[in-house]
């Protein structure tokens, strides 16, 4: 790796910077970062559905998912090359796959198959080629800053491609003419393995057009984490320099004394800087540029600084403060600042300082924070509670739904058509009433008692379910369902029609055809016993 | 003659001309004689169903079957309300303004796919199918006698439609669905299309069985239909109960009742009796209801249909009590 031939700016940026730089390097390089994951998951795809071909719906697509992590090594090569200004063939990467994925390989399948970061550790084992305790104190400092867009990444990436796979069906089926769609649909709902077969194909090539962004922005990031780290920048622009002392003491001849003077001079430069930004950079001994003229003495100084502790050390602060402090001249500060600084001095007994306050503050905040977030998850609670009882309908066509109990085990009713058809309700001998009613001429009491006394019958020994909203129509329909004897069904249905007739058209019926009913009733449930 | 032969001859021309229109328009004997009911009934017919399935053979077909006069209207996003009714025009040779008729001028009207035509074009027909006339340069003119109108509507394009007004949807008497004929039917159907008897041919062979005055006779006769005060309250009560469902957002209005004791009596006459019972109440009151009511969304989103809803409303209504 030479940084003197990055092919980017290495200036400091943030991580979702980083990731802006990833896509655009991504789409600089695109096809052989697609080509080189594409080639190794197509292999595997087509072995798998070749050897086992019962399993073809869901085997290859499901195998390739879970050997991302081995696919996204390739990519990972060309770009982490091509950064650096190497060039790099496919046929050459093609041929170092191997060696790639056997590093590290179990593990990357098993317990780092879930890891959230694993664009972005993943250069660590394979361009750093770091295990182990060496890896994870690695991957701390990387992780210090960027670990969580790099969780990021991978949510909007896993996104980007069920957005592709969905945009993918619609596209194939606005392509369909309308004319054919319900034929379309049909023909997907018979030919479930082609639906699976389609759905997998969109799947994975969703997945291969995806994964050179989400690698390539990984790297980025953890390049930018570098630059940040090592002060690439920084080192880039000493070496320039000194390339250009160096052309320029060539010239004068006196170029090792420039060279020299140059190099302290960056050196005194980062110190300066470092003395600046660090707490506790007060406390190191600084050599003064005028004592510079013995090389050991700067050499065992940094040296020193190298080896100490505070070097070593990291430390975060946050916290309030102005923007441009330095640069902020005392009677730059506005004066109602002092005097409500000055008051809060005089008057909160409580405050020790103000150091004090601004952690009473903080304090205040944090809770103020809580409640917020508290009124907040409640209020989520609450619309997906309101929500789900607007759409109570919806929801509860998926939920098991109760049987509506069978008619037959109702109760029959007391009453039908106006006619009371409690057993207790009939006279003692109810066919004698009939008779009786007939001589006397009251032929449509007659019909009705007979037609009562059939229905009791009816519901008593065989147990037919009449209902209160059955009309007389509904009541034959039962009777001739519920009745294997024919002779029972077309007595009732005679005797339904002069029912009907007497009741609804106001005509009495003749004398002989009640006569006939009669008659017949007794044989007909003569014939039932 | 007494009303009982009255009735058996009514009944005869009914079946003859049931008899013609289910040997043409095959395998769809409800809608038959649901349409015959709407006919006898001096009703209306809104008729739902996808293309292909009969709709102008039926109208067509019923026209021969009374000699009566059939036009055909395609409605259009671009109709206008004269297009409908007709307007006065100037004559240049006499120096007056001429009428000319529009196409609702005629015994049996087909509206064909009237959702497609803006509301004002729909309005055009809301007055004759009332009042049997239309107004037109501010004159009243009645339409023939009988009169009737079979609108179509295709349930599955939805697109550039524009839904009927709840006040036109209650004039129509009936809302008959027209569904796909039984593989058997179909069968019959498509091979006596495809053999010796073409379409054309299959309407020829229709003679007429009645005449327009029979029609309106046999209207005339269906008010006299005896109904009992309890199958009429019955017939009211489960109108009623459209109003107070709980899955009903809107129920129906009293012209419902009207139009289903109406329907009662042709389907009692169609079953050669001069009386009407619950049955027949029941029977029509699926068709004569479903486009009369508006089921809530909620009713909606878990799939009740308005059948469905009417279907369990009857099982809540007591039959009469005498």
């Amino acid at each position: 790796m030479n940084i003197s031939r990055i092919v980017i700016n290495t200036r400091p940026r943030t991580a979702w910077q980083a990731i802006n730089l990833g896509v655009v390097l991504a789409r600089t390089w695109y096809l052989p970062l697609w080509l080189s994951w594409l080639i190794p998951a197509i292999c595997v795809a087509l072995v798998t559905a070749l050897v086992c071909p019962s399993l073809v719906s869901w085997l290859p697509i499901t195998l390739v998912w879970w050997l991302k992590p081995l696919f996204d090594r390739g990519p990972l090569l060309i770009a982490s090359r091509r950064l650096f200004g190497e060039s790099t063939t496919l046929l050459g990467v093609l041929r170092q796959l191997p060696r790639l994925y056997s590093r590290d390989c179990l593990l990357a399948l098993t317990l780092r198959r879930f890891s959230l970061s694993r664009s972005y550790d993943l250069p660590v084992t394979i361009l750093e080629g770091l295990h182990g305790q060496s890896r994870s104190t690695r991957l701390s400092v990387l992780h210090r800053d960027g670990g969580g867009e790099a969780a990021w990444t991978l949510l909007v990436f896993v996104h980007v491609e069920i957005i592709f796979v969905l945009a993918a069906f619609s596209l194939l089926f606005m392509l369909i003419p309308h004319e054919y769609s319900y034929q379309a649909i049909d023909f997907v709902r018979r030919e479930v393995s082609l639906d699976l077969f389609v759905y997998n194909a969109f799947t994975f090539v969703c997945m291969s057009l995806v994964a050179p962004f989400y690698v390539v922005c990984g790297f980025s990031q953890y390049i930018n984490r570098r630059i940040s780290l090592e002060g690439w920048g920084i080192e880039l622009q000493f070496r320039d320099m000194v390339q250009r002392q160096k052309s320029a003491a060539r010239a004068s001849g006196s170029g090792a004394m420039l060279l020299s003077a140059l190099f302290f001079a960056g050196v005194f430069a980062t110190l300066a800087m470092f003395q600046s930004t660090s707490s506790y950079a007060a406390e190191i001994e600084i050599p003064q540029p005028a004592k510079v003229v013995d090389h050991g003495l700067i050499k065992s100084d940094v040296q020193a600084i190298l080896a100490g502790d505070h070097f070593h050390k990291t430390e975060r602060k946050s916290g309030l403060r102005f923007k441009n402090s330095q640069s902020m001249r005392s009677d730059d500060v506005p004066q109602w600042f002092i005097r409500m600084v000055e008051f809060f001095e005089r008057h909160s007994e409580g405050f020790a300082s103000i150091a004090n306050f601004s952690k009473m503050l903080g304090v205040f905040f944090g809770s103020f924070a809580k409640v917020i977030a508290f009124i907040i998850w409640i209020s989520v609670i609450a619309l997906a509670l309101w929500l789900a009882y607007l759409y109570r309908e919806f929801f509860r066509q998926f939920l098991p739904r109760k049987q509506p109990p069978l008619h037959l085990h109702e109760a029959p009713p007391e009453q039908l058509f106006g006619l009371d058809l409690r057993k207790s309700s009939l006279p003692n001998e109810p066919l004698r009433d009939v008779k009786h009613l007939l001589e006397i001429g009251d032929y449509r009491e007659a019909i009705g008692l007979l037609y009562r006394t059939t229905l009791i019958k009816l519901i008593a020994d065989r147990n037919i379910a009449f209902r209160s909203n059955f009309t007389e129509h509904d009541c034959r329909m039962a009777v001739s369902s519920a009745c294997a004897n024919a002779t029972l069904s077309t007595y009732f249905t005679e005797l339904s029609y002069v029912w009907e007739l007497t009741a609804y058209a106001h005509r009495p019926p003749e004398a002989t055809s009640v006569a006939i009913l009669l008659a017949q009733w007794q044989q007909v449930f003569a014939d039932e016993k | 003659m007494s009303d009982v032969t009255e009735i058996q001859r009514i009944y005869q021309q009914i079946t003859a001309v049931r008899q013609q229109l289910t040997a043409v328009v095959i395998g769809q004997e409800k809608v038959v004689d649901q349409v015959i009911i709407a006919l006898f009934a001096g009703g209306h017919v809104l008729i739902e169903g996808v293309p292909g399935l009969g709709k102008t053979l039926l109208v067509k077909s019923l026209a021969k079957c009374f000699d009566g006069h059939f036009k055909r209207i395609q409605f259009t996003p671009d109709l206008m309300p004269s297009d409908v009714t007709g307007h006065s025009m100037f004559d240049m040779k006499e120096g007056k303004f001429r009428l000319r008729p529009g196409p609702i001028f005629t015994n049996l009207l087909l509206a064909d796919e009237i959702n497609r035509a803006p509301a004002k074009t729909q309005a055009a027909l809301l007055e004759v199918m009332q009042e049997r006339s239309v107004t037109i340069d501010g004159g009243a003119r009645k339409v023939p006698s009988p009169f009737m109108v079979l609108a179509t509507q295709n349930p599955i394009e939805q697109e550039g439609t524009f839904p009927l007004p709840e006040a036109e949807l209650d004039r129509f008497l009936l809302k008959v669905f027209i569904d796909y004929p039984s593989l058997e039917n179909e069968l019959r159907f498509t091979r006596a299309v495809t053999g010796d008897v073409s379409d054309e041919a299959m309407q020829l062979s229709i003679a007429p069985c009645i005449t327009a005055s029979d029609v309106e006779q046999i209207q005339a006769k269906a008010l006299s239909v005896v109904v009992d005060s309890r199958v009429l309250e019955y017939a009211v009560n489960i109108v009623r109960a459209t109003r107070t469902h709980a899955m009903i957002h809107q129920g129906a209005g009293p012209r419902a009742s009207i139009g289903l004791v109406r329907c009662a009596r042709v389907l009692a006459m169609l079953h050669e009796r001069d009386y009407v019972t619950p049955a027949d109440i029941k029977a029509i009151a699926i068709p004569a209801l479903r486009h009369r009511i508006t089921p809530t969304a909620e009713a909606e989103i878990d799939g009740h249909t308005s059948d469905i809803i009417l279907a369990h409303l009857l099982e809540t209504i007591d039959a009469p009590r005498l």
